[in-house]
């Protein structure tokens, strides 16, 4: 009795006396905006909540640079700086240290992209630029970096619903529980729509697109410390996505594709000292695609449906060591090992039974030298060893100068690759008559040339950080110059069915400058706008036109609280002439507005909030193909489809307690 | 008796008399740790100084609890078990009416105890006042309004103090109420939601090396920055921290001691006259942020006219 009489009379002042230990020591914090090497911008959780987004792809419109599209409804695609990639598979994604790219055909990111539950994310960075340096091969034209909440800040339980039209229905129910040394969150959601809508040239008429998505997922993450020094973050889940594909016209039957996939992942990191932290992670991810396609038989002279089943499987499995260090306060260093296995296996890409696969091996570092209060290096560079490709280097060196506080400029070059993916190397999808085995129609027959792809760039960017404003402003001017980007030829000599493998073919440069304006003049307001202007200029050699780049795009976002606890949002953004699919098939250029109203409320102890988000205001728009049967390309093709995106209007209601 | 013993109690006669024309300060100490001797010892170094010479003698608290002697004319005590202890022994009838100055103690363990004390009574207490406080936050963070401060059980009457305090910077404060562990959790997760800084008050309930790793990477984690209200907080990973040190504690307690035994007027309870900022520049270039302890020291004290 006396003696914890004694402990508490001693705690009075040990809050002021007492010693307490290092939480965030240096190694484990980040990197500010001004001390980045590169350009960042950041999609935070207020941001996300306030776009009315239903997923990822859609809050990429905000970044400048950044073209946003669909080849239909139910496959989001977004892209930086080149529109040839319809799977943006020349981005990094990673959702928690975790890349989601797929082995399986051409490195799609699209669907590990829309696989992410938004109401478990903290916010995302986007690190315009290439950077293999830090980020491996595929950092190619950028980072996607997907941060989810941390369980301990995910406590208690969450549901929200979204209601409205074109079949729009989402449910996502989440529990976060645990103590003060290890916590816990799984989630739960469902994702559906109908996608676009279609209009048919001959006869005009509008009608569904066989574009429906329907997703599931169960999310899980754990948090915990191990030791005052030791955390431990952990990671699993599984998806399963049903989208429709296929216009219905000649040649593009609709069906269904159906992928499942199941992800692990662990990173357990060490404070050695106050200046030295190691890590170690582990991640797996397996995916299989399911899709039996109708071919129509008689483009290859045979009165029948041909079926054809594109599905396969790919595993992947990554480890990584990394040490983190601060020797003198002036010096940060990182250096790691990464060892990466993926395999997949497809006989409709491949043609044979067997799994194809490939290992990398990586070494990294990157030094980062206060050279003195407003100078800052970072040196970085990456050897990767590839198992079929042989072994690649990115270097990257970028300077920063912080004059005073507000002004930050940097400069900067670096090169980065994109290693082939499987089907790239050994892609071979005949098609065979279904029971003969013989073959009718063959497009990829890879002749094992595909090198990887190189990407030299130089950036000048200046960031200005005006606190008492509220302003920040972020300016990126850029010159890359592509290299041997990988694009399907003609096989020489020819064969009987002109096949085709992929050859470091395309050379062009970009050049251009982009912006982001963030302004929080009053406390309740946020403004938003950014702008790119890029200018390809594609190796005269080739004379490929098809690297259709929108030369001006920009978008534009206010968010602001009302009185009465009500929310407003308002978002424009608009993209000039480009095209996602060669010169002929040129979009015009179109502009989208987007609004929002919510209002936030309490229901006993339950934070609600109701929301009404009408995307697409100024109606039905084209965002993928152009209407004119003459400019989608084959005109012999029969009757074109253009899918269109639609005016939608949806009701959202969240509850968290 | 002997012709010895009594020149001896002569000799011991006369020097009590000197003595007692110096005055007689003892310091009860809380427990042998460094810092508490660190601030006895500066106010030791004070008094002798002082025009008043002083007899001045470091004790345990727990042996001055026993009783003390009529020549004593103050009684100075060094932190909050001293304070407590001494309390005690004042409400039993042990201490007389012998003046005690309180040092290097919360505000809350003072207000809870001073009533006990049958004499005169001034205190020094560790609690920055709010203004200076919310001062520090308007000249670091020039842009930023909305403060979040979780309350403990010791520290819920401060609110209407902070309130008005941050009212008079322009700033806003917003405080959550946490009354037991259960409740730190959910009430920190809304403060660093509504709120662009969280300010650090004591209150064992909340703030323990128990809570902290929690409350430092979770604000961390949300890009808001902690000010604490200890060098250790800025150790640890706050970004600011507003305190007196040891050295300035003790020299304003010697400062005090000396006018209370000259009788000047002395104000019954202080707050801490000088201070120190300390930042961690690593946390605040990682959250965007430029802070100079300098600086901002010298436009707090240049606000307070010092």
């Amino acid at each position: 009795m006396s003696c914890a009489w004694a402990d508490a009379r001693e705690l009075a002042e040990n809050g002021y006396l007492g010693d307490l230990p290092v939480v965030l020591s240096v190694t484990r914090l980040e990197q500010s905006l001004a001390d980045t090497p590169g350009a960042v911008t950041i999609i935070d959780r207020d941001m996300i909540r306030r776009s009315g987004a239903r997923q990822v792809a859609e809050l990429l419109r905000f970044v400048p640079g950044f073209a946003v599209s669909g080849w239909n409804g139910a496959n989001p695609i977004a892209n930086y700086h080149m529109r040839l990639d319809e799977y943006g598979a020349r981005l990094q994604v990673f959702v928690d240290g975790r890349s989601v790219y797929s082995s399986l055909y051409l490195g799609d990111t699209h669907r590990g992209l829309s696989a992410v539950n938004l109401e478990d994310i903290e916010r995302i960075e986007v690190l315009r630029g290439s950077n293999s340096a830090a980020y491996g091969a595929n950092a190619y034209l950028g980072v996607i970096n997907i941060v989810t909440r941390n369980s301990a800040d995910t406590r208690g339980t969450l549901v929200s619903v979204n209601a409205g039209e074109s079949g729009i229905n989402d449910q996502t129910i989440r529990h976060g529980w645990g103590n003060e040394d290890a916590t816990f969150r799984l989630s739960a959601s469902h994702r559906a729509d109908r996608g676009f809508k279609e209009q048919r040239a001959f006869p005009a008429y509008y009608s569904n697109v066989n574009d429906d998505t329907r997703l599931q997922q169960l999310n899980f993450r754990g948090d915990m410390r191990l030791s005052p020094d030791d955390d431990l973050q952990v990671g699993a889940g599984m998806v399963r996505q049903r989208t429709g594909e296929g216009t219905g016209s000649f040649g593009n039957a609709p069906f269904t594709s159906t992928g499942e996939s199941v992800y692990a992942l662990a990173h357990w990191s060490r404070q050695l000292s106050a200046t030295e932290l190691i890590k170690l992670s582990a991640t797996f991810d397996d995916e299989e695609l399911s899709s039996l396609k109708y071919e129509d038989g008689t483009a290859v002279g045979l009165p029948m449906m041909v079926p054809v089943d594109q599905g396969g499987r790919s595993q992947r499995s990554q480890l990584e060591f990394s040490h983190t260090a601060r020797p003198f306060d002036s010096l940060r260093t990182v250096w790691g090992l990464t060892w990466r296995r993926e395999s997949a296996q497809s006989q409709a890409l491949f043609d044979v039974s067997r799994h194809h696969s490939q290992i990398q091996q990586r070494v990294f570092g990157n030094l980062e030298w206060r050279m003195a209060p407003q100078w800052l290096l970072n040196v970085g560079g990456l050897m990767e060893r590839n198992s079929v490709v042989g072994t690649n280097g990115a270097p990257r060196v970028m300077l920063n100068w912080q004059p005073t506080s507000e002004h930050t400029f940097r400069i900067g070059a670096t090169k980065a690759t994109r290693t082939p993916s499987l089907f790239e190397l050994y892609g071979n999808n005949p098609i065979r008559h279904p029971q003969t085995g013989s073959v009718l129609d063959w497009g990829i027959k890879a002749s094992g040339s595909a090198n990887p792809e190189r990407i030299y760039s130089q950036e000048v960017g200046w960031l200005g950080d005006f606190r008492t404003l509220g302003l920040s402003v972020d300016v990126r001017v850029f010159k890359e110059h592509i290299r041997g980007l990988l694009t399907p030829r003609r096989n020489e000599p020819a064969d009987a069915f002109g096949t085709k493998s992929y050859f470091n073919a395309i050379s062009s440069a970009a050049d251009g400058f982009e912006y982001q304006l963030q302004w929080r003049p009053y406390q309740g307001t946020r403004l938003w706008f950014s702008q790119a202007r890029v200018r390809i200029t594609p190796d005269q050699r080739q004379l490929d036109q098809s690297i259709q780049t929108p030369h001006n795009s920009y978008s534009a976002a206010w968010f602001q609280d009302l009185p009465g606890d009500w929310e407003m949002s308002l978002m424009y953004w608009h993209v000039s002439t480009m095209s996602w699919r060669g010169e002929s098939a040129r979009l015009p250029a179109y502009g989208v507005t987007n609004a929002r109203l919510a209002r936030r409320f309490r229901l006993g102890g339950v934070r609600s909030e109701l929301a009404l988000t009408v995307q697409s205001i100024g109606g039905d728009h084209l965002e993928f193909i152009p209407s004119s049967p003459m400019q989608t390309g084959d005109p012999s093709r029969g009757n074109p489809i253009v899918p269109l995106v639609q005016r939608r209007a949806f009701a959202t209601l969240r509850m968290e307690f | 008796m002997t012709t010895f013993h009594r020149l001896a109690v002569l000799l011991l006669m006369s020097l009590m008399l000197v003595t007692s024309a110096r005055a007689t300060v003892w310091i009860a100490v809380s427990e042998d740790s460094v810092d508490y001797s660190a601030v006895a010892e500066e106010v030791r170094a004070g008094l002798m100084r002082g025009e008043v010479q002083s007899e001045v003698s470091i004790r345990p608290w727990t042996e001055v609890v026993q009783g003390v002697p009529s020549q004593v004319k103050l009684l100075v005590t060094v932190g909050s078990p001293a304070f407590s202890g001494l309390a005690e022994a004042s409400a039993e009838g042990r201490l007389g009416r012998t003046p005690l100055l309180a040092t290097l103690l919360p505000r809350s363990v003072f207000e809870a105890q001073r009533r006990k004390l049958t004499g005169p009574v001034t205190a020094i207490v560790l609690d920055q006042p709010a203004v200076r406080q919310m001062a520090l936050l308007r000249y670091a963070f020039p842009h930023l309004r909305r403060v979040g401060i979780l309350l403990g059980p010791e520290s819920r009457t401060r609110q209407t103090t902070l309130e008005r305090a941050a009212a008079e910077q322009g700033l806003q404060a917003n405080v959550y109420k946490v009354d037991g562990e259960a409740e730190l959790y959910p009430a920190l997760r809304r403060a660093l939601e509504e709120n662009d800084l969280l300010l650090a008050v004591p209150d064992a309930a909340v703030y323990n090396g128990g809570t902290i790793q929690n409350v430092l990477l979770a604000s961390y984690r949300q890009r808001i920055p902690v000010i604490g209200f200890s060098p250790a907080y800025v150790r640890a990973g706050a970004m600011l921290a507003l305190y007196s040190t040891l050295p300035q504690i003790g020299s304003q307690t010697a400062r005090a001691a000396r006018n209370l035994l000259a009788d000047n007027p002395v104000l019954p309870l202080q707050n801490p006259a000088e201070f120190a900022v300390s930042a961690n520049v690593n946390v605040a270039r990682s959250l965007g942020f430029r802070l100079s302890e300098d600086a901002l020291r010298l436009q707090l004290q240049n606000r307070e006219g010092m």
